[in-house]
């Protein structure tokens, strides 16, 4: 005794015959969806007895070929992903920072033992621009002005004009004695 | 771990070793007063400013110069105030340690008395470092003028 379902298949691959198939039919009357389902089931069947083949290679040696290519340029990939990590080198950030201002510092040392003579004969360097900044100035009263400017070597020159004149009192003194 | 503690002890007696001895003594202002004069036969210029002669020459023209009054100030407190008084001109002085090692700010009252009244001629503020010198032309005075001569020593 077949199951519905058996029957069913049957009927949709056309193997239901004679008065299996009226009775089936006659069972499937009160179900609207079984004659879509049935033309569907066909139509899926000839495509896949259509389609269903895949195509068939024409060189099948050139694609081996290219395969084995890939599959080649993929290994050495695979070999390095595999290697153990490099060992790391052996100083560390710190250490090498360590041992720059230890060499620096030894260099220094070096310089300031064995150069200074050579540097104490040279003649004096020019004196830096900066090291004389005249932040502000201010004359005293009305008329009076003060200004600023460099030397030809490079001094700081602060010149106070409108100031009263001032007598020599002692060398008047002394004048006065003489007469 | 030995070797470790071995590096920093010779580090750090290097470091010793080297910037020790560049931990220089407290700095010094040195502040004169000069009468610069033209004479027929200039006088010796003064030890002190010997070294300033061609400058002072060359800067305010006058081939004599006397030291009226001088001030060597030690820079050993990071404020400092001096003064150099005569009877009719005198300089005051606040002296300031810069944050900056070795630089001062300084500001620089110049006054004169003239028949008993004091009067400010100028007030100048600057910052000073290494051996540079700063010169300052002040009032004229007798046969004269007076200069003035700032420098860190």
């Amino acid at each position: 005794m077949k199951t519905f379902e058996e029957k069913l298949t049957a009927w949709v691959d056309g193997e239901l015959k004679g008065r299996e198939l009226a009775e089936f039919e006659a069972e499937l009357a009160g179900v609207k969806e079984a004659k879509p389902l049935k033309l569907a089931a066909n139509k899926i069947g000839g495509l896949l007895r259509e389609h269903g083949r895949a195509p068939e290679l024409k060189n099948e040696d050139f694609f081996n070929h290219q395969l084995m290519q890939r599959i080649e340029a993929e290994l050495p990939k695979q070999e390095e992903a595999a290697t153990p990590p490099r060992r790391k080198f052996a100083w560390s950030l710190p250490r090498l920072a360590l041992a720059g201002a230890f060499s620096m510092a030894v260099a220094f040392g070096i310089f300031q033992m064995a150069v200074p003579g050579k540097v104490a004969n040279q003649p004096a360097a020019p004196e830096s621009p900066n090291s004389v900044e005249i932040i502000n100035t201010k004359g005293g009263g009305p008329g009076i002005s003060v200004s600023t400017f460099r030397s030809q070597q490079n001094d700081v020159v602060i010149w106070v004009e409108g100031s009263k004149y001032m007598p020599d009192k002692n060398a008047q003194a002394e004048k006065h004695k003489e007469k | 771990m030995a070797s470790r503690k071995l590096t920093a002890l010779i580090f750090l007696a290097v470091l010793g070793a080297v910037f020790l001895p560049m931990a220089h003594a407290e700095d010094s202002i040195w502040s004169g007063l000069v009468l610069a004069t033209n004479e027929e036969h200039p006088k010796q210029t003064p030890p002190e400013l010997e070294k300033y002669y061609s400058k002072l020459k060359g800067i305010f023209g006058y081939n004599q110069f006397e030291l009226l009054g001088q001030h060597m100030e030690l820079m050993d407190s990071s404020i400092e105030h001096w003064l150099i008084p005569r009877k009719d001109f005198f300089m005051h002085v606040d002296s300031q340690k810069s944050a900056k090692p070795g630089f001062y700010r300084i500001k620089l009252d110049l006054w004169q008395d003239i028949d008993e009244e004091k009067k400010l001629i100028a007030q100048i503020e600057a910052r000073i470092s290494g051996q540079n010198s700063m010169f300052i032309r002040g009032p004229y005075y007798g046969k004269g003028q007076i200069v003035i001569i700032l420098m860190v020593k």
